[in-house]
């Protein structure tokens, strides 16, 4: 029988790490809950305090599938609309993932590879940072953990458990974001793997594949693919709606084609966070290093129980490939799309971490902790974070230094979301080019004379114009250009990345009142 | 007695050909001139890849799941046996356990022979050795007249006695009960030329040293010989192998010529179209060198009489073998080229850091891409084949050997004279340090260089990545320079090294 002194300890060891673990999340947490909203949370925010119908249409033409505006609409229709309410809806979601994900790393191996893993997870500054905005990146994460939970259950139980939580998860993903469809295809490709490697290799004909003589295996290959497809027909409705309404307008950041950098930023981004490009550039650069972990993970220790590395090495590396090779076609590769690799990701780190000699284990846990509260701590209080969106800052600006004979243009016009949201100031805001949000067919494009009679006009009524560049779509230049060029440039002033304003005047004489605003 | 067997473990031939994909398009990155920025350090290292793609593939080829050819085992089958000690200075005491052991074999028409060489070789026991086999009752041949070192002294024997089997080993290996009768019978079949098993060390577990040597003895008597045998090109390792006097005579005897003269007599057999056997059930037990001098020169022994087969017998252009043969040769004897490989890998960071002279034109990640995929399947596989027991430890004694692997390659080369040295059976006493004086050398290096870039020219991508590259050798080295800094072992409390029982 175990002492009291044993539950004493392990007690303590718990407590330590909750109360450890809870204090970095919370600290964490609230920073992040109060720092300026962000492009896409102004715009999820603009979309969902619309009514139903219209919300639905704007989500339509938008490029996310609708569950998490819907639950966003009911939240803040309850709560409220301030930003820090939207992203609690987040933190919550980040809270429910917790439990799914250390089930799903102790069924797949045991408490210590799952604690581990659960540690790691809260700690990434990555998933504090998409935990605390107002997306669906959060909602992502806690579906694939749940979905992963489930299906792998299903899969050591040949279909007798799981089948329900994995079809609610699969649907539950596929309406949060639809590259959650690359992890199912990823399972199915897991599910087939090793009939389809004797199938190529001619080991089976393509009847013995079809018609496995495994009929267990058969059977839970069967309810996997019933399952999936019963989930999949659920969405149905919604792609309908979809095509019925246009598809996405032009409403999306313009994203480069990746290049192999982008890849190990991916797995940089997963563990640190987002730290400047030169902190970012010196760690993937370290890559060679990544040989010698290969060499630890592939020799001879005492390894810890793993129920199949083949779905987590396939569920965290096939997704960003496919994804890599897409963006070729078409640009989609952001890091946060990519949230749904997390779970499976830490999971891998944490079961190598754990099996090293014990010693070094625990040198390599401490450090790469200690690695990640540092790049947490930095991405919280540096304004050199390259996600950093600091509209707050460009409000309060506004606010103080723009009067009613001003008129402020944001360019790229999608930015005016956030600081629609953040500036509640008198002077007049618009964009360029010129755009009307509520009409259809997306934003215009630009065009250099569209440009001139737009200036043209505001130097007919106002005194100076405050142009806010952020998230150049391959135009900002010629905005720049043109102004500096026929206008003089009174101030500059930088907010954070990509986000700076230009204060030109546009007509001398006039006087800039500065009205009280309220 | 429970049957002891070298794990092994065979791998689909599917993940072997993605292996040999993944090979394929990492080297093809190679070849594309564009990438070439210094076209004399790119050609050095093409030429190191090259060599890293083509051991792969001689690797994967030896664990390819081909059908071994069937041989007869009939177990009632019973020739005469002549079985040779051979001693050359070796502990009296170690002598007499094997004499005991050999004494002790189960079979009944066997003769014992003490192979004596203490006399040639100026050993203070030769006397006691003698005295030892005459009141075991047991025959001993003294050479009076030296040269040809082991094989010499076996050759010897090989006049004075007459029996259709020989059976060899070395003094410290101490044979079981069970030796005979799980060998001989191969002989049943008349194209047997050898069998040979594996060499184990009883003492695996006494220090860094005899457990980084055994854990590479473990990898080569478990997959590779495995692999080997498979397409009849397991070679005689000098200890613990049985050979039909006719195909040891055919071959002129054991080769003289050369320091490693089982690897070449093996050559020779096998060219005279006679088939080898190896079983991985282990069946004698022996000693490790227990210090990292005796490691070492034993290592040394090895590449060098391996190297010089490369060099100067070539088995690709040998008569009688087969391309299987030839490839499984040409395979062990290329795989001590690693140290001079491993000598440009080496100094490429080192170059670049002094001189900013870059040797590749593409980002470093564009690479990795390659490279990666082609490293993570080879390790893998590694990984299967060895059934997870090939260690860290291991990989760092194979890869810390560089400094003999360059010193066997210029003399194998210039084909300088070698002295054959028996590896001590017992711990040398002294400092050994400077066995890893290379190693620490490279270390110094790479700081002196590391600070010189960072002060000369900063901090960038490219610097960081050859950092990397650097403390990608530095850290292979470390568990061979713990084993040379400090050899001995903390207690363990559970033998982790004990073999796997079938």
């Amino acid at each position: 029988m175990r002492s009291y002194t044993f539950y004493l300890t392990t007690f303590l060891k718990y407590f330590v790490v909750f109360v450890f673990l809870g204090s970095v999340i919370g600290i964490n947490t609230y920073f992040l809950l109060h720092q300026s909203i962000g492009l896409d949370e102004a715009q999820s925010i603009w979309i969902v305090t619309k009514p139903m119908g219209a919300m639905l249409q704007l989500t339509a033409q938008d490029v996310h599938p609708p569950l998490y505006n819907l639950l966003l609409h009911y939240w803040l229709l309850i709560f409220g609309t301030d930003i820090s309410v939207a992203r609690i809806l987040s933190v919550i979601f980040f809270v429910f993932t917790i439990p799914f994900l250390f089930q799903m790393s102790k069924e797949s191996s045991n408490s210590r590879v799952a604690f581990l893993t659960v540690i790691l997870f809260s700690l990434s500054p990555f998933i504090l940072w998409y935990s605390s905005e107002a997306r669906m990146y959060s909602m992502l994460a806690f579906a694939t953990a749940a979905n992963s939970l489930y299906f792998l259950r299903m899969f050591r139980t040949r279909g007798d458990k799981g089948g329900l939580g994995f079809f609610i998860t699969a649907a539950f993903g596929l309406y949060t974001h639809y590259f959650f469809i690359l992890l199912l295809g990823t399972q199915a490709l897991f599910v087939l793997y090793k009939g389809l490697v004797n199938l190529v290799s001619g080991k089976i004909s393509v009847s013995e594949f079809l018609n496995n003589p495994d009929e267990k295996n058969k059977i839970f290959v069967k309810k996997f693919f019933k399952i999936l497809i019963s989930a999949s027909i659920l969405l149905l409705p919604w792609l309908l709606y979809v095509f019925l309404n246009g598809s996405a307008s032009n409403t999306q950041p313009l994203i480069p084609k990746p290049t192999t950098y982008n890849i190990f930023e991916l797995f940089v981004n997963v563990m640190f966070g987002f730290p400047t490009a030169a902190i970012q550039t010196i760690i993937v650069s370290m890559w060679p290093l990544l040989g010698i972990i290969f060499f630890f993970v592939f020799t001879h220790r005492k390894t810890q129980p793993l129920f199949t590395v083949r779905y987590f090495l396939m569920a965290t590396f096939i997704p960003v490939f496919i994804i890599y090779l897409g963006s070729f076609i078409k640009p989609v590769f952001l890091s946060r799309y990519l949230i749904f690799i997390t779970p499976t990701f830490f999971f891998l780190i944490a079961w190598i971490l754990v099996n090293y000699a014990k010693k070094l284990s625990s040198y390599l846990i401490a450090a790469v902790i200690v690695l990640m509260l540092v790049f947490s701590f930095e991405q919280d209080f540096t304004s050199y974070t390259p996600v950093k969106e600091n509209y707050k800052g460009v409000a309060e600006y506004l606010y103080k230094n723009a009067s009613a004979n001003d008129v402020i243009a944001v360019t790229a016009p999608f930015t005016i979301y956030p600081l629609e949201y953040s500036y509640n100031g008198i002077t007049t805001l618009d964009t360029i080019p010129q755009w009307d949000r509520l009409q259809e067919g997306g934003i215009p494009p630009f065009n250099s004379s569209d440009l001139i009679t737009q200036v043209d006009n505001y130097k007919k009524q106002y005194a100076r114009l405050f142009v806010v560049y952020s998230y150049n779509q391959g135009y900002e230049n010629k905005i720049k250009n043109y102004l500096d060029e026929h206008y003089k440039i009174e101030k500059t002033v930088n907010f954070s990345q990509g986000l700076w304003l230009r204060v030109y005047t546009l007509q001398y004489g006039v006087a800039s009142l500065k009205v009280t605003q309220y | 007695m429970e049957k002891k067997l070298i794990f092994a473990k065979k791998v689909d031939k599917q993940i072997l050909l993605i292996n040999t994909a993944a090979a394929l398009i990492y080297f093809s990155w190679w070849l594309m001139p564009d990438h070439a920025a210094t076209p004399a350090l790119y050609i050095l290292l093409l030429f190191g890849e090259f060599y890293h793609v083509l051991m792969s593939a001689l690797f994967w080829f030896t664990m390819w799941p081909a059908k071994q050819k069937e041989t007869l085992f009939d177990e009632s089958y019973h020739p005469t046996v002549d079985v040779f000690i051979t001693v050359a200075g070796e502990p009296t005491d170690i002598v007499e356990e094997t004499l005991k052991a050999t004494l002790n074999m189960r079979y009944d028409n066997f003769k014992v022979y003490v192979l004596n060489d203490g006399l040639v070789g100026k050993k203070d026991n030769w006397h006691e050795i003698v005295r030892l086999a005459h009141s075991y009752g047991v025959s001993c041949i003294t050479r009076r007249i030296g040269g040809g070192a082991k094989a010499g002294n076996i050759n010897n024997a090989l006049l004075q006695t007459h029996r259709d089997i020989i059976v060899i080993f070395d003094a410290d290996m101490s044979p079981h009960e069970d030796f005979l009768e799980k060998t001989i019978p191969y002989f049943s079949d008349k194209r047997i030329g050898f069998v040979q098993t594996p060499q184990y060390y009883k003492n695996n577990l006494v220090n860094e040293i005899t457990k980084g040597a055994w854990e590479q003895q473990e990898f080569f008597f478990g997959p590779i010989m495995e692999g080997k045998d498979r397409v009849n090109s397991a070679f005689m390792c000098g200890t613990n192998v049985v050979i039909r006097r006719k195909a040891l005579v055919d071959a002129g005897g054991m080769r003289t010529d050369n320091i490693a003269e089982d690897f070449l007599t093996s050559l020779k057999i096998h060219q005279n179209g006679w088939i080898s056997r190896y079983t991985r059930e282990v069946l004698a037990e022996g000693l490790a060198p227990e210090d990292m001098q005796s490691y070492w020169k034993q290592q040394l022994r090895w590449a060098r009489g391996s190297l010089e087969v490369l060099f100067w017998e070539n088995p690709i252009f040998k008569r009688g073998l087969t391309w299987a043969q030839r490839f499984q040769y040409l395979s062990s004897a290329l795989y001590y080229f690693n140290g001079l490989v491993l000598l440009i890998d080496m100094a490429m960071p080192i170059l670049f850091l002094l001189t900013g002279r870059q040797v590749v034109s593409t980002s470093t990640t564009s690479f990795a891409l390659f490279f990666l995929p082609f490293m993570f399947l080879n390790l893998s596989t590694l990984f299967a084949v060895a059934s997870g027991r090939l260690t860290f430890r291991a990989i760092s004694f194979s890869q810390s050997a560089w400094t003999l692997q360059l010193k066997a390659i210029k003399s194998a080369f210039l084909n300088q004279k070698m002295a054959f040295v028996v590896t001590p059976k017992k711990q040398k006493s002294g400092n050994f340090l400077f066995l890893a004086y290379p190693h620490f050398f490279y270390i110094f290096l790479m700081s002196v260089s590391t600070v010189f870039a960072v002060v000369t020219r900063g901090v960038d991508a490219s610097i960081i990545s050859n950092v990397a590259w650097g403390l990608f050798n530095i850290i292979l080295f470390l568990p061979f320079l713990k084993a040379v800094v400090n050899p001995n072992l903390k207690p363990e409390k559970t033998s982790r090294k004990e073999l796997s029982y079938a």
